[in-house]
């Protein structure tokens, strides 16, 4: 087991910036999550730390080693960097069956048979893949390629295992059940992992610390309930979480009571402890903070119910605030049509500058 | 109920139509390869009219076939050896490491199989004929009496045949290469092994089923040679079985000629069947697949220290085997006089000016060739479109037969075909007779090159989904016109790719000309193959270097016209 240190990467492909002037320190046995939309440069920075790509700038270190830097001296290829990886694609070799696989690390390194054989049963166990050793690839449903790819990767007992977004080739029900494997198998064995994801919801079910990153920098640092609960920026608030987005006027700042007038619809105060100057700000809301009421309240907005939306457990309200038109996600049993008018209560808002 | 006539006729007319279409195709095909093979058949497997084996086990019981069997497994083994080697480590060399010169290497590393092989054979004879410039380098280097080296016979054969099918293996390993999943092999350093590690344990086993199916056709291949083994060979009775089938024509002597070279060409026959089986039964095993994803693009591979050394061995390999024959031809093609040394005084340009203006076959086999050339590949990529069509998408009664039918003639050689057609031809037809007209070549080329213009535009068609051409029927379209607009532009690159892929080998074809051209229907081919037997060495070095920068020229040309669309292999 081994940290990751990553100290002011930037990668360059020509003129692409692909990763720029990145820092992060991923603790011992920590399950990291590095998210961020399609393009932002997650699987660079990730094939940086396994070696395949070179750094054009900056440090990395796998424990207490130094593996990566500007220089190319220092510069440890990926064979000698004792990584676990599960690519995309899986990569599971179709020219050699399960037990192959999953064996060839200890073959590289030269295992004795007997060791060998013995340390791919534990792994196969550990992957419940025990009746599949003689199979070919072409012969495993992708759920059980996938397994395979994680055991080739378990099996030299590595200081971090990088995964490069391995549930994505999954059906929505296998997806679920791997994510709570996985997760128990890191309680099990414990190994630093840096996992790679576009997709929240994994992120959040999943890490100990996450990093919202876009374009190759670095948004925000945290536990899935920080960077919930506390959202560096609008960019985090509206990547993570179902938000509303509305703009507000600053009237004034009262014992940390902040009056807030929005379009011309109403005047509502909002407790902020946060430092808050100028005369516009943003307010983001969660859309299942969103309270809907048929009476004007303490504290609401009226509203015009534009569309609505029956989910089963929910409805799913579009209503337009002033010039605005912000999403409510309610449970209760209480219908609103199309056309009502309403009052809105933000709960819990988050200001932005 | 009440039809209207004209709606009761419209129907017999469609059916009508239908049938006769259906008649058409199939009298084409019968024409083409029934008829023909089944001639074969018949005349191999009886005498007079009547069955027998005799012919074949006259053919099995004299050694000198058996040892024109054993020559042609011999010279098809070695000749797979090598080219193997050499296109999989060219490949390699040029598509997965950061080698020099990349961009050029990539052009020039085909080049062999664009020159006729027959023309191949008389360049490497201006370098290694006893009389040959390495011959004589070497003689005056070591003092030597008699040359070292020799071209004909077995290794000449060898050698020869192996460079002109490297190119094969070349790009169909370089294809595969490129479309190795790169993450195969990043998963394999990661687990810890090194660069050549990876290389032996992931590389070369995924790439082997590609590596096997390229062996096969380079074995099939050299087994149906003809103008190789015809040049280097027979002058001193080396003979491998096309040769010797072509000598049995040829021998009217001999009793029962006909129906003995039939008998022998089952044993070919036989072989490229066999080649065929074994390569569906080494890629039937799914379990080769090569699952790819998204590609990243696979990783060049840095070769340190071996960067320089490795840029000039292929640099090396270039000069000896594909620049050396050419540069030997292009100065015997201006030296006066056969034997003077290649010094300035005795340069001239005289032979150009003789093979061009003196000698009248000349200019005829050039009509005749491109004439061929051209009307055998339009027919040909049009036959391709009806078949293609009409196996997609009509429901014609024995519609998956014609794509049997059409490749068949892949696994025969050309000598064989062309023996088929002599044997189908030969007598009138209802006292009609194309025999030693320029029609029988053509049928021949036909029937030999329709498998090319038929993989190009099935594999088009293939590629359209048939919502297209729906779609701009829901918009008023009638079925024809949807065709015409949609289907045909779409698959226009395979139109190109196939009429080339025609036009080039039939321009310089010599197996089916040899065999069945008479007096004034020469073709390029005979005319080339006619003059190296007259020993009129300086012209045919003129008339073989001009082919070779037509050639050449030709598919630069097509290459930047189409930015590489047209494949020409
Ligand atoms: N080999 C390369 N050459 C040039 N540009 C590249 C290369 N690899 C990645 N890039 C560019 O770098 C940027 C980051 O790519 P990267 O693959 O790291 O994104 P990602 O976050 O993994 O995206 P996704 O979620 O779609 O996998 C992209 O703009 C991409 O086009
Ligand atoms: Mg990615």
């Amino acid at each position: 087991m081994a940290g990751v240190v990553v100290q002011d990467v930037t990668k360059m492909f020509g003129q692409t910036v692909a990763v720029q002037d990145f820092s992060v320190e991923i603790k011992d046995g920590e399950f990291f999550t590095l998210l961020g939309p399609s393009g932002c440069g997650k699987t660079t920075l990730l094939r940086c730390i396994a070696g395949f790509a070179h750094v054009t700038k900056g440090k990395i270190f796998i424990g207490d080693r130094l593996v990566s830097s500007e220089d190319q001296r220092g510069f440890i290829p990926p064979e000698k960097r004792n990584l676990g990886m599960v690519f995309q694609t899986y990569a599971v070799w179709p020219h050699m069956n399960v037990f192959r696989n999953i064996a060839y690390p200890l073959k590289v390194k030269r295992f004795p048979e007997r060791e060998l054989r013995e340390r791919v049963n534990i792994i196969l166990h550990l992957v419940k893949l025990d009746k599949l050793e003689g199979r070919y690839p072409n012969e495993l449903s992708g759920g059980q390629q996938q397994r395979v790819a994680l055991g080739r990767a378990l099996i030299m007992n590595p200081d971090v295992l990088l995964l490069d977004e391995p549930l994505s080739n999954l059906d929505a029900k296998l997806r679920e059940e791997m994510r709570f494997e996985l997760k128990e198998l890191q309680n099990r064995i414990d190994v630093t992992i840096v996992y790679v994801t576009h997709d929240q919801s994994e992120a959040m079910a999943m890490s100990d610390r996450i990093v919202v990153m876009e374009q190759g920098r670095v948004h925000q640092i945290g536990t899935p309930s920080e960077i919930y609960k506390k959202p560096k920026n609008q960019f985090v608030a509206s990547f993570i979480g179902k938000s509303n987005f509305l703009r507000a006027a600053l009237l004034d700042v009262k014992d940390g009571i902040l009056r807030l007038k929005i379009g011309s619809s109403g005047i509502i105060e909002v407790k902020w402890r946060g430092h808050m100057t100028g005369e516009e700000v943003i307010l983001m809301v969660r859309q299942h903070n969103v309270e809907i009421f048929k009476k004007k309240r303490e504290n609401t907005l009226p509203a015009r119910v534009k569309l609505s939306t029956y989910l089963g457990d929910q409805f799913i309200y579009e209503i337009a605030v002033d010039r605005d038109t912000i999403r409510a996600q309610v449970h209760e049993e209480h219908h609103y049509s199309e056309g009502d008018e309403v009052y809105v209560r933000l709960r819990n808002p988050i200001l932005f500058q | 109920m009440f039809i209207p006539a004209y709606l009761k006729y419209h129907h017999v007319i469609m059916d009508l139509k239908r049938t006769l279409f259906t008649l058409l195709i199939f009298l084409i095909l019968a024409v083409l390869f029934v008829y023909p093979f089944s001639r074969l058949f018949v005349v191999g497997f009886s005498r007079e009219g009547s069955p027998t084996v005799l012919n074949l086990t006259e053919i099995l019981g004299k050694t000198t076939n058996l040892v024109a069997l054993w020559h042609t497994v011999f010279v098809a083994v070695f000749v797979t050896i090598l080219a193997v080697a050499a296109g999989v480590i060219l490949s390699w060399l040029v598509t997965r490491t950061n080698l020099y010169m990349k961009d050029f290497f990539k052009i020039v590393l085909i080049i062999p199989y664009l020159i006729p092989p027959f023309i191949s054979a008389f360049a490497w004879m201006q370098l290694l004929s006893p009389v040959g410039y390495f011959n004589k380098i070497l003689m005056f280097l070591f003092h030597l009496e008699e040359s070292p080296l020799g071209i004909y016979g077995k290794y000449g054969i060898i050698i020869v045949s192996a460079i002109y099918t490297y190119p094969l293996v070349y790009i169909s390993i370089t294809r595969a290469l490129e479309r190795i999943d790169p993450s195969f092999e990043e998963a394999a350093q990661i687990a810890g092994a090194g660069k050549l590690r990876v290389i032996r344990d992931i590389t070369l086993p995924v790439m082997l089923p590609a590596v096997g199916g390229a062996a096969v056709i380079v074995f099939v291949t050299s087994t149906s040679m003809f103008g190789i083994p015809a040049i280097l060979g027979i002058p001193k009775g080396y003979l491998v079985l096309t040769t010797k089938i072509f000598l049995y024509i040829g021998s009217y002597g001999t009793k029962y000629n006909f129906n003995l070279a039939a008998a022998m060409s089952m044993l070919l026959i036989f072989i490229g069947v066999l080649g065929l089986f074994i390569q569906n039964f080494a890629t039937r095993k799914e379990r080769f697949t090569v699952i790819t994803g998204k590609a990243t693009g696979f990783s060049i591979i840095d070769l340190g220290a071996l960067r320089v050394p490795a840029t000039i061995f292929v640099i090396l390999f270039i000069l000896f085997f594909i620049a050396a024959p050419i540069v030997a031809t292009i100065i015997t093609a201006i030296t006066k006089a056969l034997g003077l040394a290649p010094r300035w005084s005795n340069f001239t340009l005289g032979n150009f000016k003789y093979v061009l203006f003196s000698v009248p076959v000349v200019w005829r086999a050039i009509r005749n060739s491109f004439f061929l050339a051209v009307v055998v590949s339009t027919i040909t990529v049009m036959l391709s479109i009806v078949f293609s069509y009409t196996a997609r998408y009509t429901e014609i009664r024995g519609r998956k037969l014609i794509d049997y039918i059409v490749s068949a003639p892949y696994a025969i050689p050309g000598t064989v075909i062309g023996l088929s057609m002599i044997l189908a031809w030969i007598k009138p037809i209802l006292g009609w007779s194309i025999y030693n007209t320029i029609w029988i070549i053509m049928i021949a080329y036909i029937a030999r090159f329709m498998i090319f213009p038929m993989r190009t535009v099935t594999a088009s068609f293939k590629q359209i989904d048939n919502s297209l051409s729906e779609a701009a029927q829901i918009a008023g379209a009638s079925k024809r016109k949807a065709t015409l607009d949609i289907v045909i532009p779409l698959i226009k690159p395979g139109i190109y790719s196939g009429w080339f892929l025609v036009f080039m080998p039939a321009l310089t074809e010599l197996t089916l000309s040899i065999l069945l051209y008479s007096a004034r229907r020469e073709t390029i081919g005979v005319t080339v193959y006619n003059m190296t037997q007259e020993g009129l060495v300086l012209e045919t070095s003129a008339l073989a270097l001009l082919i070779i920068i037509v050639v050449l020229a030709l598919n630069l040309i097509v290459r930047r016209v189409s930015r590489r669309r047209v494949s020409v292999v």
